[in-house]
């Protein structure tokens, strides 16, 4: 089953074989899906906001079944302790009658790990994931222990519950690779969520991807090339999130506290070059930055009072930003 | 390796194809500013208000437009790799040709990069080169289509008489100068004997007289016609005079010695005069024909000279007096001054210097003068001695009055010109509109106090409470609030009188 010469257009043939099967599952949800696949080929983490009840979880759970990787669910209370989710030492004794500290792996080991309503756990708990999501490696009582590749934290949170909730720190929130929004189903899609749930309906989920092959595309997505102007573009879309920025649209002046970081540069190159491959390209296109451009940076741009008050949707700036950047290419 | 040569190859033509193309567009820029150019050329020239006549301009030109157009298209000119991304973006290639370019240049390539470059090479191999290539032909360029067209018209039309025709003031002051020289010239016709020694003169006073009808000279060219014929008059002149002193001489010389013609006038109208004297001297009435023939046509050279002289002066009025407004002296002197030299001409033997007996008085005007002259007509009495208004002395009366038709001579103020009147314009709405709008005056001073009103209302309250059914324990309590109300009221009151 290994692959090790992956062309090009298997990645879009992978992509739709892990839609198929995701489909038996979830209704619809494409945009989520598809974004998915491109965190687990940048090696990023999605955090994935949408009220309860979307599918959030089966999501990862069906994704985590058809992709060969170690699942690993953790439930975030706010009693959770950061040792819940690394682990913890744990005195042994062996057949001589020693006694010794052994490392007893928390949740984290694994490969595809749904952090389910991420914020209702402390700050402190929050942040012990934070070596794990950058790093891909854990520290225990100092001892290093790597974690196993491909890593993907998905993270779930629910925007409308805020009662006994911590709000993920900048810090954290910036090392998720994408913010992916769930989007309610339509009546068509409802209808077929009611088929698929109420009645006899047992679907049999087939892998279609393994660790190696993900592993491989991975590579591959790091060869695809992008044009100077176009790597320009993403970095003019990243100055135009700061208020201070001569590039900064009129919405970022007015209600934007601060803008995206470094990493969002990374990730708007790295989601713009799997784009080209779902799209059958070999080089990265302004397009596909822009189609980057919002689960990239929505939850990186910090909005300032005014905005937070007057309840401006992070997407209008990004949206007015791409506008102004695009509207300056041909000059 | 097959698709790297045939990526450089395919990119080496596009290459210079971007190359001609570019040229294309500055060599028609270039004739777009040209045909630009040409036009003020033309009209310029077609009203001869050009310094250069004749097509060598038209080869001077395309120098300084090309460099015009190189000056457009240097700075704006755009390396090979933004006119690749331009045709990225234009054909929506998905920026496909400028990252292939952008990786060509690399030393290594992977298996992406190549399977891109095949991409791209496809792309090149499949778009025709009229896609890929940039327009040339821009909307701005229909400019050369209107300016050519233009240029056609121009080369066909005559533009002097459109200009002389617009000129209004001159046209409508060379009217009376046209008339009065057709006059001349048809006295001229039916006077036979009055054939002047400079016969091209009529025959050119005829055909300025033409011209001026027709609209097709402007003053400027007919002062230099008349110049021009004064000129020739006066050589004839001379030239007469010499024939005539030749003649006298010879005759002198057959005769007995008399006193010898010394011309001590002033040029040749003091010659003519002694020289016409000494011969009516020496022959009285019996002058021989040859001599008399001379002088007759001497004469007819002097009026002729004079009536020429007098156009140029008119003609210099107008000049002065073209564009102002209120220009009615020039229109009337033109007319009258015809009137005047066409009374002359009837009257050939008379001299010239006699001035007419009244001026303006017997004159019949062809038209009466109203209208574009911005003159008062004139009444056909007007001017004379006033008989109009009674008990008055009519020697005293000037203006409206009936005339005397006693003969006066023109009075002529001594003193030098006062200030031009500058006419404002035409007199009547402003252009804008001003109005007051009054505000409304205070309509009374008000002397109920507030006591006054406050007392009135606690009437009420008593009259309510006995009337409306309120639980006994809160009368008091309300009728307490209001009083207290007035209260405070009084007593601020109080207290804000000194």
């Amino acid at each position: 089953m290994t692959a090790t010469h992956e062309k090009p257009e298997m990645v879009k043939e992978h992509f739709e074989s892990i839609s198929r099967e995701l489909a038996k599952v979830i209704v619809g949800q494409k945009t989520l899906i598809k974004d998915l696949f491109i965190c687990l080929l940048c090696g990023g983490h999605a955090l994935i906001e949408g009220v309860p009840g979307l599918g959030k979880t089966l999501t990862v759970k069906t994704l985590s079944r058809i992709l060969d990787l170690k699942y690993s669910r953790i439930q975030f209370t706010p009693d959770l302790m950061p040792a819940d989710i690394l682990g913890t030492n744990i005195v042994n004794q062996d057949d001589k009658g020693n006694r010794y500290f052994e490392f007893y792996r928390g949740p984290i080991f694994g490969q595809v790990i749904l952090a389910d309503e991420i914020n209702r756990a402390s700050p402190k708990t929050q942040s012990a994931m934070l070596e794990a999501m950058q790093e891909e490696r854990v520290t225990v009582f100092g001892a290093e222990y790597l974690l196993e590749p491909p890593f993907i934290v998905l993270a779930t949170q629910n925007p409308l519950e805020m009662e006994g909730t911590y709000p993920l720190p900048e810090a954290q929130i910036d090392r998720f690779f994408f913010k992916l929004k769930v989007e309610y189903p339509t009546p068509q899609e409802l209808g077929e969520i009611l088929e698929k749930t109420t009645e006899h309906y047992q679907p049999e989920l087939q892998t279609v991807l393994h660790a190696e092959q993900i592993l491989e595309m991975k590579k591959m997505v790091k060869q695809v090339p992008i044009a100077s102007h176009v790597k320009e573009y993403a970095i003019r879309i990243i100055l135009a999130t700061h208020p201070a920025n001569e590039w900064a649209a009129d919405k970022t002046k007015q209600f934007v506290r601060y803008g995206a970081s470094p990493r969002a540069v990374q990730a708007l190159v790295m989601a713009g070059k799997v784009l080209a491959l779902l799209k059958g390209r070999y080089n990265v296109a302004f397009e596909d930055i822009r189609e980057a451009a919002k689960p990239t940076l929505r939850h990186r741009i910090i909005m300032n009072l005014k905005g937070e008050a007057e309840g401006i949707d992070v997407d209008d700036i990004v949206e007015e930003i791409l506008v102004k950047v695009t509207g300056e290419l041909g000059k | 390796m097959l698709t790297e040569d045939l990526y450089l190859s395919r990119i080496t033509a596009l290459r210079r194809a971007l190359f001609r193309n570019r040229l294309m567009k500055i060599v028609l820029d270039g004739l777009f500013y040209f045909s630009l150019a040409c036009i003020p050329v033309l009209v310029l020239q077609k009203l001869a208000l050009f310094p250069l006549q004749g097509p060598l301009i038209y080869a001077l030109l395309p120098g300084p437009v090309i460099l015009l157009s190189l000056w457009r298209h240097l700075p704006r000119m755009k390396s090979f790799r933004r006119e690749l991304i331009a045709i990225d973006i234009r054909l929506d290639l998905k920026e496909r040709l400028s990252t292939a370019h952008e990786y060509h240049e690399k030393p290594e390539i992977s298996r992406i990069e190549r399977l891109l470059k095949q991409e791209a090479v496809d792309l090149l191999a499949d778009l025709r080169r009229q896609t890929i290539l940039p327009a040339i032909w821009e909307r701005r360029h229909l400019g050369l289509v209107a300016a050519a067209l233009l240029l056609a018209i121009l080369a066909f039309i005559d533009l002097k008489p459109l200009i002389w025709s617009s000129a209004g003031p001159n046209k409508a002051n060379l009217e009376p100068i046209g008339l009065k020289i057709s006059q001349y010239v048809r006295q001229k016709q039916k006077d036979k004997k009055s054939e002047t020694a400079a016969p091209a003169v009529p025959q050119q006073l005829q055909d300025l007289a033409s011209a001026i009808e027709k609209k097709t000279a402007n003053p400027e060219q007919v002062r230099e016609a008349v110049q021009r014929m004064l000129s020739d008059v006066e050589q004839e002149q001379s030239k007469i005079l010499e024939r005539l002193q030749s003649e006298l001489n010879e005759r002198e010389a057959e005769a007995p010695q008399g006193p010898a013609a010394e011309s001590t006038g002033s040029g040749i109208a003091g010659a003519m005069e002694q020289l016409v004297k000494k011969i009516q001297e020496k022959y009285g009435d019996q002058i021989p024909g040859a001599l008399s023939k001379e002088i007759v046509a001497l004469d007819q050279n002097r009026r002729l000279e004079d009536f020429l002289k007098e156009t140029a002066q008119n003609l210099k009025s107008i000049s002065g007096n073209s564009g102002k407004p209120g220009g009615k002296s020039t229109t009337e002197k033109g007319v009258v001054d015809g009137d005047r030299e066409a009374k002359q001409t009837q009257e050939p033997n008379k001299p010239k210097n006699q001035l007419p007996e009244v001026q303006g008085a017997k004159t019949t005007h062809s038209k009466p003068m109203k209208g574009d002259s911005a003159g008062q007509s004139m009444d056909p009495k007007e001017g004379r001695s006033g008989e109009g208004r009674p008990g008055k002395e009519p020697a005293a009366v000037a203006g409206r009055g009936k005339g005397s038709d006693e003969k006066k001579e023109p009075y002529t103020l001594p003193t030098a010109k006062g200030n031009i009147f500058k006419d404002p314009g035409i007199a009547g709405a402003a252009e804008s509109y001003n109005a007051h709008v009054r505000s409304l005056t205070k309509i009374a001073k008000i002397t109920t106090t507030e006591e006054q009103i406050i007392r009135a209302y606690q009437e009420e309250l008593e009259e309510t409470l006995r009337k409306e059914e309120i639980p006994v324990s809160y009368r008091m309590y309300i009728k307490r609030y209001f009083l207290n109300i007035g209260l405070r009221k009084e007593e601020k009151g109080n207290d804000s009188d000194p």
